[in-house]
């Protein structure tokens, strides 16, 4: 490569001289050597640190692409986990709590069974019907506290198990059995946890898209994605497309009487049923639950549980004698226990 | 290549050795050397074949003390340090050919004749000083900016080819040489670019400003109106250009300044004029040659004596020299008195008698410097002469005892008329002082004679001093021996010699006139034992303390 120090307004014999002179041809040789060594040396490092650049902005462009895949995908995971619900839907985890304290009153308004409830197939056709479960003691839930706590601590329990498929007797035995069904969840159910949708409604708001589409880092979009990916987005989905809500509360019973050691004691237990979209209720009963009818080896395993599933074949029993009455609409004014 | 810049030979040539020459002063001009370098090229210089012989002549005529003391050569209010070992060599050989010497001559005589071209040709020898000086580093002094030593060397380079165009456009003799070289080089692209590089670094660029000057003399506001650059000058880049070639020559291994990209340009400028500038270290030498002969003529002339460009005549005409003078004297402070020899036809003996300290030995040095002066083609000192050149010049004038010596007086003496014969060629200048003076006057003589007449069969131009005052009164009664003359140192009334010389045989050698010079007579001698006498006595009588 001819050197930089020539240039056209040179004569052909000096350029040639200062070509050699550049060149070290005019010195000797061992001089020369020394600045060829130089110049290798000097060429490395120039070439590793541009090596070294090239490297470091090829890994940091990846990066950018790679970011801005995940990101996208991630924006297409959410808009595929939620396209299907609608902007009532969205909305739902907004307007919970509004209905859970409208019948989280301390007064009970009586026991209430719609007319279309009042037979076994109506009650098992409401029960088909997607909804959301709750159950939660009754003072907590009209204090308005913690609706998350509630929430995370309201499982898929034996009541609702039996409920939705009810146990063939009321004996100890076979609600055992039932109880043991509902701890394995071999039965599926069309209820699901208010948990789920309380967990990932603020995934599916606008702010959470934006701040997606905003994050600036790799942790921080990878904080966003394992939140979504951890997130129950299914069930939370199909709670937001819910049509009834389940809601059990627990009243506080006789503190005086002894507990079991789940907790179980003596108390009222209300159950209602209600529509998500208008809030009307459908079914609404009250009744007691008395652990000590149990055996004291299932009592003290399972009272709760099996209090649980003879409330549920109580509710049943409740819709099965107002259908012997046939008298529709009317609300069932006598509750039991108490 | 052009024709080499040579001013002591007829036929232009390269005396020193050029590659070598070329080597060291490129070393020389890239980090300087601890200084020898021209001595070292003019030591191992070719000179002009000669049929002298330095061995024959050099010690007797104190050849190194003349060359150090009578060939100065003072410029302004100094002397000049010269190569004395060179001029010395050129001096112990006088070339064979005639044209050098005629060439040299011609040059000496415009010089006198032109005094211009001397001031030139002197302030040539001091830009060669200085040139000689920044390349040896000469004082070893730590060099700060090394690109502006280098501009140095090349701006007094510059500055004697111009000198020699424009000085000796109209020389007639050699020094016609230096116009013919300085504007062949100037006719080169090396020349335009050193031209070029010397304009750079004297103008880069042309910054036009403007201040504003404040009541109290500060300056108030500064502003650069407009920044010239000499685009057409090939050292002068864009300002890119320019950064991206000191990052090449980082990349190469240099340092990564506009130092280092000037360094490249004066390197490569100097590739250009390498081979002029080892013409020029020759120069130095040749220049030393002709200044110091200038120098002894400015000696003689400030001492009333005068030098002269002799005259050759064939050796079958006579020789003449009028005011001789001893150069030897001169350069010892002593003013010599000149005198005239009329000699005969080469092919013959002079035989000089005289007393002692009569200046017969003077004589022998004053016509064997003549001789090397002349046919070296210098002045020779006296104001005319008519010479013959010789084949060789064999001088005896200094017989000092050796303490190894195995022989006597006479056995030396006999061991240096062997010495004479085996090394004496035909046609040489002989120089004999006090032949045969060391044995029985009357078998010396008999040796004399067979020396002188053996001589003769040589054909030198002879000169013996002897003592032999008789013997040289018979030989010249009787002529036996052809070609043999006589002079004799000139007395006055007062019989104290004049140093001048007249024709013919010295009666007496005025011993006793030298000896009462001298303080050796009886009375002197009796006066100078009594005295000692007293003195011993007086030492003997006193007290002891």
């Amino acid at each position: 490569m001819r050197t930089l120090l020539v240039n056209a307004k040179m004569s052909p014999q000096l350029a040639a001289r200062v070509e050699a002179s550049v060149r070290g041809k005019r010195v000797a040789a061992k001089a020369a050597n020394r600045r060829r060594y130089v110049s290798v040396a000097r060429l490395s490092v120039l070439l590793a640190i541009v090596g070294v650049s090239a490297l470091v902005l090829t890994v940091r462009h990846r990066q950018r692409i790679r970011f801005a895949q995940e990101r996208a995908e991630l924006l297409t995971q959410l808009q595929q986990a939620f396209a299907g619900l609608s902007a009532e839907q969205r909305g739902l985890s907004q307007r919970i709590p509004a209905a859970l304290a409208a019948h989280a009153r301390v007064e009970y308004d009586g026991d209430l069974i719609a007319d279309d409830l009042r037979s076994e197939a109506g009650l098992d056709a409401a029960l088909a019907v997607s909804s959301i479960y709750l159950r939660a003691p009754l003072v907590e839930l009209s204090k308005a506290a913690n609706l998350m706590a509630l929430a995370g601590e309201s499982s898929k329990d034996a009541l609702l198990h039996c409920l939705q498929s009810p146990p063939a007797a009321r004996s100890e035995k076979t609600l055992r059995a039932s109880v043991r069904q509902s701890y394995l969840g071999e039965v599926p159910s069309h209820s699901e946890r208010l948990f789920p949708l309380l967990l990932v409604a603020p995934l599916w708001s606008p702010e959470w898209e934006r701040s997606v589409r905003a994050a600036s880092s790799e942790l921080e979009l990878d904080v966003l994605a394992k939140r979504f990916r951890r997130a129950p987005v299914k069930a939370a989905v199909r709670a937001a497309q819910a049509e009834h809500l389940l809601l059990v509360l627990d009243e506080a019973g006789d503190r005086s009487a002894p507990a079991e050691l789940d907790g179980e004691r003596p108390h009222a237990v209300r159950l209602i049923l209600s529509r998500l979209n208008d809030n009307s209720v459908r079914l609404r009963l009250r009744r007691n639950v008395d652990p000590t009818w149990l055996s004291a080896p299932a009592r003290a395993e399972y009272a709760r549980a099996l209090d649980s599933c003879a409330l549920a074949l109580d509710v049943r029993k409740a819709v099965l004698d107002e259908q012997a009455s046939q008298r529709p609409g009317r609300a069932a004014t006598s509750t039991r226990g108490g | 290549m052009q024709s080499p810049l040579d001013l002591l030979h007829q036929a232009p040539r390269r005396t020193i050795d050029h590659e070598g020459t070329r080597l060291a002063l490129t070393l020389a001009f890239a980090g300087g050397t601890s200084g020898g370098l021209f001595a070292d090229a003019l030591d191992k210089a070719w000179i002009a074949p000669s049929t002298f012989r330095a061995e024959e002549f050099a010690n007797e005529l104190f050849l190194q003390r003349f060359v150090a003391q009578c060939m100065k050569v003072r410029i302004g209010q100094s002397d000049a340090v010269l190569q004395t070992r060179y001029m010395a060599r050129l001096l112990a050989s006088p070339p064979s050919d005639l044209h050098t010497l005629q060439f040299r001559r011609l040059i000496l005589a415009e010089l006198v004749s032109q005094p211009l071209y001397r001031k030139s040709i002197e302030q040539i020898y001091q830009s060669l000083c200085r040139l000689r000086s920044l390349l040896e580093n000469a004082g070893a002094l730590r060099v700060f900016d090394a690109n502006r030593r280098r501009l140095d060397i090349l701006q007094t380079f510059r500055s004697i080819i111009d000198r020699m165009v424009s000085d000796f456009a109209g020389a007639r003799s050699g020094l016609a040489r230096f116009h013919e070289f300085a504007a062949n080089f100037q006719a080169g692209e090396a020349y335009t670019a050193l031209v070029d590089l010397l304009k750079y670094d004297a103008r880069s660029a042309l910054v036009n400003l403007r201040m504003a000057v404040g009541a109290d003399g500060s300056i108030n506001a500064f502003e650069i109106v407009s920044v010239q650059e000499d685009s057409t000058n090939p050292f002068v880049n864009s300002v890119w250009r320019r950064w991206l070639s000191k990052f090449e020559l980082f990349v190469r291994g240099y340092r990564f300044s506009d130092g280092e990209v000037l360094a490249r340009f004066i390197d490569s400028v100097f590739g250009g004029l390498e081979n002029e500038l080892v013409d020029l270290v020759q120069l130095m030498g040749a220049l030393e040659f002709y200044l110091g002969a200038l120098g002894f003529r400015d000696s003689a002339v400030a001492a009333g004596l005068e030098v002269c460009l002799p005259e050759f005549v064939q050796p079958s005409e006579a020789r003449e020299l009028r005011r001789l003078f001893n150069p030897l004297l001169l350069m010892s402070g002593v003013v010599p008195i000149p005198c005239d020899i009329v000699g005969g036809a080469l092919a013959s003996t002079v035989l000089v008698t005289g007393p002692n300290s009569g200046g017969k030995t003077r004589l022998l040095q004053s016509l064997g410097w003549t001789q090397v002066l002349a046919q070296c083609g210098l002045f020779i000192p006296a104001a005319s002469g008519r010479i013959a050149l010789a084949s060789g010049l064999v001088a005896s004038l200094i017989e000092e005892a050796k303490a190894d010596q195995a022989e006597g007086r006479l056995g030396m003496e006999l061991m240096r008329i062997r010495g004479l014969f085996e090394r004496l060629p035909p046609g040489a200048m002989v120089l004999l002082d006090e032949l045969c003076s060391g044995t029985n006057p009357s078998e010396g003589e008999q040796i004399f004679e067979l020396v002188v007449s053996m001589l003769n069969r040589l054909e030198p131009q002879a000169f013996i001093t002897t003592h032999f005052l008789a013997f040289a009164s018979r030989l010249a009664q009787t002529s036996k021996i052809p070609g043999l003359s006589f002079i004799q140192v000139e007395l006055d009334v007062n019989r104290r010699p004049t140093y001048q010389f007249t024709r013919g045989v010295a009666q007496t050698s005025l011993a006793g006139h030298t000896a009462e010079r001298l303080g050796v007579t009886g009375e002197q001698l009796l006066g100078l034992i009594e005295q000692n006498i007293r003195k011993q006595q007086s030492l003997a009588l006193a007290p002891v303390n």
